[in-house]
C-alpha cells in the first residue's frame, strides 16, 4: 500500500512538474491574475487619481450658516472630510485670494476673497442654518448624491457627531465626563444601527450576493480557462512528443498514471483558480478603497517598501484595520456550513472540469486539434453554472442532477431537501468515477491497438 | 530463456486494406548474453512485435514470457525487466534527463538508496553529463538518442529491446550505439534487436529472424542461414527467403 502509494506519488509530482514548466499553464494560471489584475488597480487607481483632480474643481459646496460653537464644529467636520467645499460665516474676507486657491481646496483655512465667498454660496448644494440661541438646525439641500450617499445623509451624520462633541464638551467643562461615556457609547451604536437595518444596507447585501454569484462565474471560467491547456500538456502533448509509448512502458498499474493525470489537473485547475481568486480579491480591496477615497500614491508606497520602517508599517496596519472596520458593515461573511460547501463546490467542480478536459484531450492527437476539442465542453461548461443565476430556480430532484449547477442552486436555500442535496454532492464524484474509466478505455485502447469488431477478425486479408 | 514468444499473433484494421494480421503466429526465444534480431522490411511486423514484448499492445493470441512473467498476468513485471528503446519511446521534453532517469529508477523500484549512483554511473557511462541537468527540448538529435538509452538501461533490466535503435543516427552515433549493444551482450543481457539494416544485423546478430508480413520464415545463426540458403550474403540469403515465401514486394 505504501510503496503503491510512493508510485502513484512519483507520477503526480512528475506530471506537475512537467505542467508546471508549460508556459501555457503558468500564464494561465499565474502569470496573467499576478499581471493583470495589478496593472487593472493601478490603472483604476490612476484613473481616480485623475477622477479627483477633475472633481476638485467641481467640488460641491455646502454653506453652513451661523457663528455659534455648533455651527463652527459642523464646518470643521465636513471640512476634514474633504468631500465639500465648505464655506461659513466665520470666513474671512480676504481680497488677495485668487480664483486658482478655490480649486485647489485652499478654502480651510477660511479666508477668500468677497466675489468669491458671494460666488461659493451661490453655487452650494446645501445650506445649514444654525439657530445659535437654540441650536437647532435646518437643511436645505438639493439631493445630489455623493459617493457616501445623498448630501443631506452626510450632512446629518456630521451634525450628530458634531452635537455629541458639543455635548462631550459641555459635559467635561462640568467635570462628569467620566460617568457620561458609556451613554455616548450607546448612542454611538445607536447610529451604527440604525445604519446597518437602513434600506441602502440591504442593497448593499443584494449587490454582495450578486458579486459571490459573480465570483463563482469567473472561478469556473478562470478553471475552464486553465484545465484546458493542463490537460492538454498531460494528454495530447504525450501523443505529439511521441512520449505516449514511454509512459505505458512505465513499470505501474495505467489507472495510477491516469489518476495521477487527473489529479494533476485537478491541483492546478483548483489551485490556478484559488491563485487567481486571491488576486482578483486583492484587486477588489483595492478598488474598493479607491472608491471609498483611499486613493494610493503607487511611488510612495514603493517608496515606503523600500524603506520600511516602524512608522511606515504601522500606518499600512492602521489604515488596514480601518479599512476592514469600514466594510464590515457591508459584507456578509460566510458560515462555516457556507465555507464547507464552498470548498465542496470548488473542488468538486474542479474534479468534473479536470476530469471532462482530460477526457477530451485524450482523444486528441495533436494540441492544434485538442484546443479545438477542448474548447467545446469549455463553452458547455461555462454556460452550466449561468443555470443557476435563472431567477426563481428551485432545488429539487430535476435540477439536482444538472451538474456545477446543482451545488450553486442548493447554496440559495437555506435548509435545501435532504435527497436533492446528497445527489448535488455525490453526482459529481460518481460522474468523475465514470469518465475516468473512459479515459482508462482511451489509454487501452492505444494498448489493444485499431481493431474492427466482426467476424472477419482473425482472418488475414 | 529470458524471452519466450509463443504462438503470437495480432490483427490490425485498416480502412484500405481491412483487417489483416500484422504478427501472423510467430515465435521465437532468446536468452541472456544473446543479441536475436529481427531482420525485415518495413510493415513486416518487427515494431508491433517488439511493442507487444513491451506490454505496449495486447496481442490476440499466443503466449509472451519475459524473465519467466507472462506479459499478460503481470506486465508491470515484465516492464520492470524490460529496458525498451525505439523511434516512438520519445523523452518528457520539459524534465532533465537526470529528472527522467532518477524518476524511470524509482518507478522500477531499483534499490532507493543506490540510485543515485547509478544514474551518475549511467550519465558518466554514455557521456551525458554536459548536459545532464538541461531539459531535454533544448537537446539535439544525438544526445535524446544517448538519454533514450540511459532511460532503458537505468533500471539494470535483464532483457533490453530495441526497435531499429540507429535510424535517423549519424555515423558516430551509430557506432556508439553499436558499441552499447555489445557492451550489453558482454554483461550477460538478453538483447532483443530488429533492424531492417543488413549489415547492422550482420555485425551484431548472434541468431538472424527473417520476419516479412508478420510471419518468421527463417531463424538461425548466420552460418545456419548460409547453410539454408546457399547464399553468403545476409542480403543475398534474407532476398532468398522472402523469394521462397513467393513475396510480391520483389
Amino acid at each position: 500500500m505504501r510503496s503503491d502509494m510512493r508510485t502513484f506519488w512519483l507520477v503526480l509530482r512528475k506530471e506537475l512538474t512537467c505542467c508546471w514548466r508549460d508556459p501555457d499553464v503558468l500564464i494561465y494560471a499565474f502569470l496573467f491574475p499576478l499581471l493583470l489584475y495589478p496593472l487593472m488597480a493601478v490603472f483604476v487607481n490612476e484613473a481616480s487619481i485623475w477622477y479627483s483632480s477633475m472633481q476638485e474643481k467641481n467640488r460641491e459646496v455646502v454653506y453652513v450658516s451661523g457663528k455659534s460653537p455648533l455651527a463652527l464644529a459642523i464646518a470643521s467636520g465636513l471640512r476634514r472630510k474633504n468631500h465639500f467645499i465648505v464655506i461659513d460665516d466665520a470666513t474671512e474676507v480676504s481680497p488677495s485670494k485668487s480664483k486658482s486657491d478655490e480649486s485647489h481646496n485652499q478654502i480651510h483655512t477660511s479666508s477668500v476673497d468677497q466675489a468669491n465667498l458671494s460666488s461659493l454660496k451661490g453655487r452650494a448644494v446645501a445650506v445649514l442654518n444654525v439657530d445659535p440661541i437654540t441650536s437647532q438646525i435646518s437643511i436645505v439641500a438639493h439631493e445630489a448624491s455623493s459617493y457616501l450617499g445623498t448630501v443631506a445623509e452626510e450632512l446629518e451624520k456630521e451634525i450628530r457627531e458634531a452635537r455629541l462633541k458639543a455635548l462631550t464638551k459641555e459635559l467635561k467643562a462640568k467635570g462628569i465626563s467620566a460617568d457620561i461615556l458609556s451613554v455616548f457609547d450607546v448612542q454611538k451604536e445607536g447610529l451604527k444601527k440604525l445604519r446597518s437595518s437602513g434600506t441602502t444596507d440591504s442593497h448593499l447585501k443584494q449587490m454582495f450576493d450578486k458579486m459571490i454569484a459573480l465570483l463563482v462565474l469567473f472561478t469556473i471560467l478562470m478553471m475552464t480557462i486553465i484545465g484546458g491547456p493542463a490537460s492538454v500538456c498531460m494528454m495530447t502533448e504525450e501523443h505529439e512528443k511521441k512520449t505516449f509509448h514511454t509512459t505505458l512502458l512505465l513499470p505501474i498499474n495505467r489507472m495510477k498514471i491516469v489518476i495521477a493525470k487527473f489529479m494533476a489537473v485537478t491541483i492546478i485547475c483548483v489551485g490556478g483558480a484559488a491563485f487567481n481568486l486571491l488576486c482578483l480579491a486583492m484587486f477588489a480591496v483595492a478598488i474598493t478603497s479607491i472608491s471609498l477615497g483611499h486613493v494610493v500614491n503607487i511611488t510612495k508606497v514603493l517608496d515606503d517598501l523600500q524603506h520600511l520602517s516602524i512608522n511606515s508599517a504601522s500606518y499600512y496596519v492602521g489604515s488596514g484595520i480601518i479599512f476592514v472596520q469600514r466594510i464590515k458593515p457591508y459584507v456578509q461573511l460566510p458560515t462555516l456550513p457556507e465555507l464547507i460547501l464552498i470548498a465542496v463546490f470548488f473542488c468538486s467542480t474542479g474534479a468534473l472540469l479536470s476530469a471532462v478536459y482530460l477526457c477530451v484531450a485524450g482523444c486528441a492527437k495533436t494540441v492544434k486539434s485538442a484546443q479545438t476539442l477542448v474548447s467545446l465542453p469549455m463553452l458547455l461548461l461555462m454556460a452550466l453554472p449561468a443555470i443557476a443565476l435563472i431567477p426563481g430556480i428551485q432545488f429539487n430532484l430535476q435540477t439536482s442532477f444538472i451538474p456545477i449547477a446543482n451545488l450553486l442552486i442548493m447554496r440559495k436555500f437555506e435548509n435545501p431537501p435532504l435527497l436533492p442535496s446528497l445527489i448535488a454532492i455525490v453526482e459529481p464524484l460518481v460522474l468523475v468515477v465514470l469518465i475516468l474509466n473512459l479515459v482508462r478505455l482511451i489509454f487501452e485502447s492505444e494498448v489493444r491497438g485499431k481493431r474492427r469488431k466482426g467476424p472477419s477478425v482473425g482472418r488475414p486479408i | 530463456m529470458s524471452i519466450e514468444v509463443s504462438h503470437l499473433t495480432k490483427h490490425f484494421y485498416d480502412p484500405k486494406r481491412g483487417d489483416f494480421a500484422a504478427v501472423d503466429d510467430v515465435s521465437f526465444s532468446c536468452k541472456h548474453g544473446e543479441i536475436l534480431g529481427l531482420l525485415g522490411p518495413n510493415g513486416a511486423g518487427k515494431t508491433t512485435t517488439l511493442r507487444m514484448i513491451g506490454t505496449i499492445l495486447t496481442p490476440d493470441s499466443g503466449k509472451i514470457s519475459v524473465e519467466g512473467f507472462d506479459s499478460q498476468l503481470a506486465p508491470e513485471d515484465v516492464r520492470k525487466s524490460l529496458g525498451f528503446l525505439s523511434a516512438d519511446t520519445g523523452l518528457y521534453e520539459r524534465l532533465t534527463p537526470r529528472e527522467i532517469l532518477v524518476y524511470f529508477a524509482q518507478l522500477s523500484k531499483y534499490p532507493q538508496a543506490q540510485i543515485s549512483t547509478r544514474v551518475d554511473q549511467v550519465i558518466k557511462m554514455l557521456t551525458i553529463d554536459s548536459f545532464a541537468d538541461t531539459r531535454c527540448e533544448k537537446l539535439s538529435t544525438g544526445m535524446k538518442q544517448k538519454v533514450s538509452i540511459a532511460r532503458a538501461v537505468v533500471h539494470d533490466p535483464p532483457v533490453i529491446v530495441l526497435d531499429e535503435p540507429t535510424s535517423g543516427l549519424d555515423v558516430l552515433a551509430i557506432q556508439s550505439m553499436h558499441q552499447f549493444i555489445q557492451s550489453c551482450k558482454i554483461s550477460g543481457k538478453c538483447v532483443l534487436l530488429s533492424t531492417h539494416i543488413m549489415s547492422e544485423a550482420e555485425k551484431l546478430c548472434d541468431r538472424i529472424a527473417i520476419v516479412y508480413k508478420g510471419k518468421i520464415f527463417a531463424l538461425g545463426t548466420l552460418e545456419e542461414l548460409r547453410e539454408k540458403t546457399g547464399k553468403h550474403y545476409l542480403e543475398d540469403i534474407f532476398l532468398a527467403i522472402v523469394q521462397e515465401a513467393g513475396s510480391e514486394f520483389l
